[in-house]
């Protein structure tokens, strides 16, 4: 029989079986416990140290990034003098103003009856008025009609039309674009 | 008792249940211990490298993007750079708009018969501008043609209203109001690691426009010099 086999203590002394089993499991817990910490550290090392180089050549790189772009300062600069001009000038050119009002006035007078003849014309964004003469009701007859089959006007108001025996008619027209 | 001749005393010994048990639950309890400060330790420093790397590639990235932004511009920047500031000068360009506009009205066949000049005060985005009464006479042909060539010309010129008062069967009075503009250039520039717009398809296609406007002759006004007079009779 095996010497470590023969139990000398008395069997008051000796520990009951299950707990013997549950030291055994116990002792196995911990070297599961002892090769998980090693791995965790392990892991945890070598993250850290991957990213730590990670780091410093991100670092690295970005440096060299800022010094190129410095190098390209007046570039930038001339950039932004650029874009804030760009937005001024949208600014400035949303204003109110004239776009193709006075050739369209151009157009309309160009197209206005032998007899008819303007005095006056004001142009305004989107609409023009014009002040006109004839001695003919024929002429201005012909201009109406004209205006109406153009289709050229959004809106067309008839402000006035008198009748003058010496100057003959004269009529004043807001056309809207 | 007596155990291999020692005398053992059973009261002072550890129940051997316990006893048997000591070493393992020490163990497991140190190693557990352990593993709680690898882990607690661990876990936070990682994840502040983790956000260092996220910041720091989003920063490389920012970079990467306003240097490729920087080199495509380099060589355009400047003629672009010259036409914004033409047609939103940094000063009142007055002086230079005078000239050009008597260039465009003889340019133009008209007969200037009266400016004058009205000075604003700053308007919203800090803007100023400056408004020239014009009364001119000529063609009407002509007088449209003038209103046309103002209208395109740098500085940015608005107009807007415009009378024309016929005064014999071939010639006209025009009357309008030139607005230009001017306003001060921007005095910060952004932090380096702030990212840079490249311009957008707008804002090129607002420069193709600005960059047809016709340029004043000139846009500074040299000091005139003393000069030798060969003939001081003349």
């Amino acid at each position: 029989m095996n010497k470590s086999a023969i139990n000398l203590l008395p069997v008051a002394l000796a520990p009951k079986t299950f707990f013997i089993n549950f030291a055994k499991n116990l002792k196995k817990l911990a070297i599961l416990g002892f090769v998980a910490l090693i791995i965790t550290a392990t892991v945890s090392i070598t993250i850290f140290i991957l990213f730590t180089n990670q780091i410093n050549g991100l670092i690295k790189e970005e440096e060299d990034l800022k010094k190129s772009i410095k190098a390209l300062e007046e570039t930038e600069q001339r950039l932004i003098l650029v874009q804030d001009r760009l937005t001024k000038a949208d600014n400035i050119l949303s204003q109110t103003k004239l776009n193709d009002e006075v050739p369209k006035a151009k157009s309309f007078i160009d197209d206005l009856p032998e007899k008819v003849i303007y005095s006056n014309v004001a142009i305004a964004p989107n609409n023009f008025k014009i002040n006109l003469f004839t001695d003919d009701s024929e002429a201005l007859a012909e201009l109406f009609t004209k205006i109406i089959v153009s289709g050229k006007y959004q809106k067309v108001t008839l402000r006035s039309l008198n009748f003058n025996s010496e100057k003959g008619y004269s009529t004043s027209i807001d056309l809207n674009l | 008792m007596l155990i291999f001749g020692k005398e053992i005393n059973q009261n002072s010994i550890l129940n051997p249940n316990i006893r048997v048990m000591i070493i393992p639950s020490l163990s497991l309890i140190i190693i557990i211990t352990l593993f709680i400060v690898v882990v607690k330790t661990s876990i936070p420093k990682i994840s502040e490298q983790m956000n260092l790397v996220k910041n720091t590639d989003e920063n490389v990235s920012k970079l990467n993007q306003k240097l490729d932004i920087l080199r495509e511009v380099k060589d355009k920047v400047l003629g672009y750079a010259d036409t914004s500031l033409l047609a939103v000068p940094d000063e009142n360009p007055i002086l230079w708009k005078m000239a050009q506009l008597k260039s465009i009205t003889s340019e133009n066949e008209m007969h200037l018969l009266s400016r004058s000049v009205d000075v604003k005060e700053t308007q919203g985005g800090g803007i100023n501008d400056v408004e020239v009464i014009i009364a001119a006479s000529g063609s009407l042909a002509k007088a449209m043609d003038y209103i046309k060539a103002v209208q395109n010309s740098s500085p940015i010129s608005n107009i807007e209203s415009v009378s024309i008062k016929r005064i014999s069967e071939n010639d006209v009075e025009v009357h309008f109001t030139v607005k230009t503009f001017h306003s001060r250039l921007p005095t910060k520039l952004p932090k380096i690691s702030e990212p840079i717009k490249n311009l957008t398809s707008k804002e090129q296609d607002l420069l193709e426009d600005l960059s047809k406007l016709k340029a004043p002759e000139f846009t500074m006004l040299e000091p005139n010099g003393p000069f030798d007079r060969l003939d001081p009779f003349n």
